[in-house]
């Protein structure tokens, strides 16, 4: 049984004449601990898809299942605990809490979880044991986009769903960061999804799913993913 | 497309785009202008009303009374007044009521009715309207004056005298409708000199006296009051009191706005003036902050375009204009709408009240006062000072510094935080104390604006506990009867009143009205004389005691250990203030019967206990019954009158309130905004993490409660200073304000402003459910 099933999925918005489609009928499946990258242009869909597999917008048709549960069928508050225990997010432009410490953003995701890797853990895991107590206005952009992805793995998610993760970071602290990233996926056997514009960063995917005015218009298995390092940016 | 054109576009889509954000610069306005013309036309109004009485019964503008006849007083206003009258004027009492008697002759010019259905004719008597409704007197019946306050060798002491009613009139003079103001009798000197001759000579057999002779020596003995017109009234009554101060024959010269029959209204207009300067101030002040708090806002989310705006070449004033533009033009939008309903609203309300308390015409107002347009003008400037104070620095600043923004300003821990308590604080108290640390100027916003209306309704509280505390202190510890009596002639009726079911003691007591003299000033006020033995009365009295209350001791400018003086009977009586005490209605001094042996002791009122087994209405009723009893009153309808003659300030009290309610929703409506706009992005992280609804509002909520709570305390320490300021002008002259301010209104208003906070900051809670955390989180840049 795959870990993520996706068969027909749309998200519709606007009615009538104003109707306009945003993502079409999407199918695909994406089994456990792969590294997924979902490519497209700006308009392709690749926000909604996110949206939908965040569990942050109601679907318009077809159905999304994530190890054995059902999204599509939850309520708006069975989403709200969907997203606490079962994702982690990475942002573009981190989206870190400003009046909060680096310990205390990771601290922030853990209300409620029982099963966590403790806050200092998880910055050392990311290199960032000696930035527990700046605030995020003294850290770099490739440092804060470090303490979001601490914030995303401290609770152990199935599923890591990064949008545009490396978009605001320069390429050595964009290397740096798809490296940790694809170490949770091989290493810890996280499911990672990347949404982004850079076909670079296809390269070292294990499959690379291709979207275009919310269709998606390929799924191919990466048969040789690259190595970070490898990686031209 | 021209520059100028692009940004105002600009303007009109920050506007659109942010409409709710600009709604409470707009209500602010409307509120302050609304006051503003509101309250200024209220004045005007009520002044044009009672002009117009003034003009119509050409009421003079000053008036000197004598004991009798004087020369020397003629002479000088011949010479120094622009026109006089002479009349008599003299009080008595008529069906019970203490009244003002005054004469007038077929060319009497000064003080005449305002309207009558008759012919003013001086074979007769009229009355005021109120009079007549309350004594049930109506034309050609006989009206009984009695109790002239003469000297006891004077041939009209002790005598009564029948009149005929010519009717019911509208008397500048008599224009309140309280039940505490002495009614006014206009008396024909024709019908005056007919009755007095056939009394006198009914009372003194051994002459006949003719009314000619009655006349003459009326005119040489008893036109006692002069009533001027003057271009200048204020320095001409000085001028009088300076000259016959030491004239054993002058009683008081006094302007119109200062004498007893037309003090009450005139206060009241007073009131209504001082009041245009007290609220409109304060909501000018807090319309400074919500356009202040509105325009920070807006700068600093729009730091990066100034960035744009001076990278492309633009002008730190052309910038600060554009951004000034916006609250010009919300300012002035608010200003139309107040400028409209003020002047709807306002007067009619206050009017519905004026025309309880006084006798006063309907006039034409005009539509429109060039005043509004000076309210509007003023609230423009404030506006645009502070728009230009707001946003001249950003302006100012280089582009690299602006295109930063303000998130790349680092954040340091605050020294505080390495603190035991700080650690151990939960993650959403940490965030708002960061918080309000990071927003500091917004913190000191949401602070003063707590405060000030905390200040505000603890003012409103604070007038209403001021006036009832001193009103139940006076029925409840001073003079705690059951029922209050006054007879129709003097003497004592104890031993009749103490007789009858229900009543448990008795204190009677005499009520002179005199004319107080100390610190070289006169004021018309009372003497009120008890026994030695009291069993009502709390104070304590003893033979030597001269209590003062405490509005007269001020109003004469005089303190314990001066001698105050008065003239009662032809003698004058002197005495040291041995006390001065808070009473709120009690006016004048109190001593008891062992203190003036040569003032007579011949009681006219009393004050009744009543036993538990009985109510005060039915001993009320039982009381009535006898013989010479003017009137009663219970304690309930004592204080219910009392009630009504707060009126206009009690409408004060409520508006105040209800102002300071709206003060607080619009101010705290815009902080809230404030705050929820600039944590949008935090509010769709906290989303993606899977925080709940309620966990999110109450991480936002912690930190406006704590805000408000702490402006609202430190408001109540404003609010008694507000209270004292407000009531200070708007004093009551037969009313004494004993400042109190009960610790349940502290509570309410710490309550209401708390509570207010909260529910609005929840309400915008719910507004959480709008954000969409992805698109919110991409839309950064």
């Amino acid at each position: 049984m795959p870990f993520i099933s996706i068969k027909c999925l749309s998200k519709d918005y606007g009615f009538g004449e104003n109707k306009t489609t945003a993502l079409n009928n999407a199918t695909f499946e994406i089994d456990k601990g792969e590294f997924v990258v979902i490519l497209g242009a700006s308009g392709a869909g690749k926000s909604t898809l996110l949206n939908l597999l965040g569990g942050m917008d109601l679907a318009s048709g077809g159905s999304y299942t994530l190890n054995g549960t059902e999204v599509t069928a939850l309520s708006p508050k069975e989403l709200t605990l969907f997203r606490r225990n079962s994702v982690g997010f990475i942002f573009q432009f981190y989206n870190l809490m400003p009046n909060l410490t680096a310990e205390e953003n990771v601290a922030l995701s853990l209300k409620g979880i029982k099963d966590f890797i403790p806050p200092v853990d998880a910055l050392k895991a990311v290199g960032l044991e000696h930035r527990l107590d700046h605030f995020p206005s003294s850290l770099s952009g490739g440092e804060q986009q470090r303490v979001a992805i601490a914030r995303a793995i401290a609770k152990k998610p199935d599923l890591l769903l990064c949008d545009e993760p490396t978009g605001a970071l320069d390429s050595k602290t964009g290397k740096t960061v798809l490296s940790i990233l694809k170490d949770l996926s091989k290493k810890d056997g996280k499911t990672v999804i990347i949404v982004t514009h850079n076909s670079n960063v296809a390269q070292l995917a294990d499959r690379v799913i291709k979207m275009s005015d919310g269709k998606i218009i390929s799924d191919e298995t990466n048969p040789s993913p690259k190595d970070v390092e490898a990686v031209e940016w | 497309m021209v520059m100028k054109n692009v940004l105002t576009l600009k303007v009109l889509r920050e506007i659109k785009s942010n409409f709710r954000q600009y709604l409470s610069v707009i209500l602010i306005a409307g509120l302050a202008v609304t006051l503003f013309t509101g309250i200024l036309t209220n004045y005007e109004n009520f002044k044009q009303r009672l002009d117009e009485i003034y003009l119509k019964t050409n009421t003079c503008d000053g008036a000197v009374l004598l004991k009798s006849s004087d020369e020397q007083v003629e002479s000088f206003l011949s010479k120094k007044a622009t026109y006089y009258e002479k009349r008599i004027f003299i009080s008595a009492k008529a069906e019970g009521k203490s009244v003002y008697a005054a004469t007038f002759n077929s060319s009497s010019t000064m003080n005449i009715p305002y309207s009558s259905s008759d012919v003013i004719d001086e074979n007769f008597v009229y009355i005021d309207e109120k009079f007549s409704a309350d004594t049930g007197l109506k034309k050609g019946d006989t009206l009984y004056i009695d109790e002239l306050s003469v000297a006891e060798n004077s041939p009209l002491y002790g005598v009564k005298l029948p009149f005929t009613v010519g009717g019911a009139i509208v008397h500048p003079e008599s224009l309140a409708n309280s039940s505490y103001s002495q009614p006014l009798v206009y008396v024909g000197e024709k019908t005056l000199v007919s009755v007095l001759t056939s009394v006198l000579n009914q009372k003194i057999s051994a002459f006949t006296f003719s009314e000619r002779a009655v006349a003459n020596y009326l005119k040489e003995n008893y036109l006692n009051e002069f009533l001027f017109k003057s271009d200048d009234a204020d320095i001409l009554t000085e001028e009088i009191r300076k000259e016959f101060s030491d004239n054993d024959n002058f009683v008081f010269a006094l302007t119109r706005e200062n004498l007893p029959t037309c003090i009450m209204v005139e206060a009241d207009v007073e009131q209504s003036k001082n009041l245009i300067y007290v609220f409109p101030v304060i909501f000018y002040l807090v319309a400074i902050l919500i356009i202040l708090t509105s325009i920070s806002q807006l700068i600093n989310r729009d730091s990066k375009n100034i960035g744009i705006l001076k990278a492309f070449g633009y002008s730190t004033g052309a910038i600060t204009l554009h951004y000034s533009e916006i609250f010009l033009a919300l300012s002035l939008l608010g200003s139309a709408i107040g400028i409209i309903l003020g002047p709807l609203i306002i007067p009619r309300v206050m009017s519905a009240k004026y025309d309880i308390l006084y006798q006063l015409p309907t006039v034409e107002h005009p539509f429109f006062r060039p005043e509004y347009l000076v309210s509007a003008a003023l609230l423009f400037l404030i506006s645009m000072i502070t728009c230009l104070a707001a946003s001249v620095g950003t302006a100012k600043k280089l582009p690299v510094k602006t295109l930063r923004g303000e998130n790349s300003v680092e954040f340091k821990p605050s020294p505080l935080e390495k603190g035991y308590i700080f650690r151990k604080l939960s993650l959403s108290v940490k965030m708002a104390l960061r918080n309000m640390r990071r927003k500091f100027s917004r913190t000191v916003m949401v602070f003063i604006g707590t405060l000030g209306c905390s200040a505000l309704l603890l003012c409103g509280f604070g007038i209403e506990d001021t006036l009832y505390y001193g009103v139940n202190y006076e029925l409840d510890e001073i003079t705690p009867y059951g029922v209050t009596v006054v007879y129709t002639e003097n003497g004592s009726k104890s031993e009749i009143i103490n007789g009858l079911d229900g009543v448990e003691n008795s204190d009677e007591f005499s009520q002179l009205t005199v004319n107080l003299n100390g610190g070289n000033k006169t004021i018309s006020s009372y003497v009120y004389i008890f026994d030695d033995e009291r069993r009502i009365f709390t104070p304590d009295l003893d033979k030597d005691s001269c209590i003062m209350s405490s509005k007269v001791a001020k109003d004469l400018g005089v303190k314990r250990g001066d001698e105050i003086n008065f003239v009662f009977d032809a003698k004058t009586f002197s005495a040291e203030i041995t006390e001065i005490t808070d009473f709120c209605i009690t006016m004048g001094i109190i001593v008891t019967k062992s203190k003036f042996p040569d003032l007579p002791f011949s009681p006219n009122r009393a004050f009744v206990g009543v036993s538990d087994d009985f109510t005060n209405s039915e001993v009320k009723e039982s009381i009535l019954s006898l013989e010479g009893i003017a009137s009663a009153k219970t304690r309930e309808e004592q204080a219910e009158l009392l009630d009504s003659l707060l009126g206009t300030i009690k409408i004060m009290t409520r508006t105040i309130k209800v102002f300071a309610i709206l003060l607080a929703i619009v101010v705290l409506y815009n902080l809230a905004l404030l705050n929820y706009n600039e944590r949008i992005r935090d509010i769709a992280t906290l989303k993606v993490l899977g925080f709940g609804k309620f966990e999110i509002i109450s991480s936002f909520v912690i930190e406006i409660v704590i805000l408000t709570l702490l402006g609202s305390l430190v408001g109540l320490f404003f609010g008694y200073p507000m209270t004292y300021a407000v009531m200070s002008i708007n004093e009551n002259p037969l009313i004494c304000y004993i400042y109190h301010i009960y610790p349940s209104s502290f509570l309410q208003t710490v309550g209401l402003t708390c509570g207010s906070s909260l529910i609005i900051n929840i309400l915008f809670g719910f507004l959480t459910d709008k954000i969409k955390p992805v698109e919110s989180l991409k839309s950064v840049e």
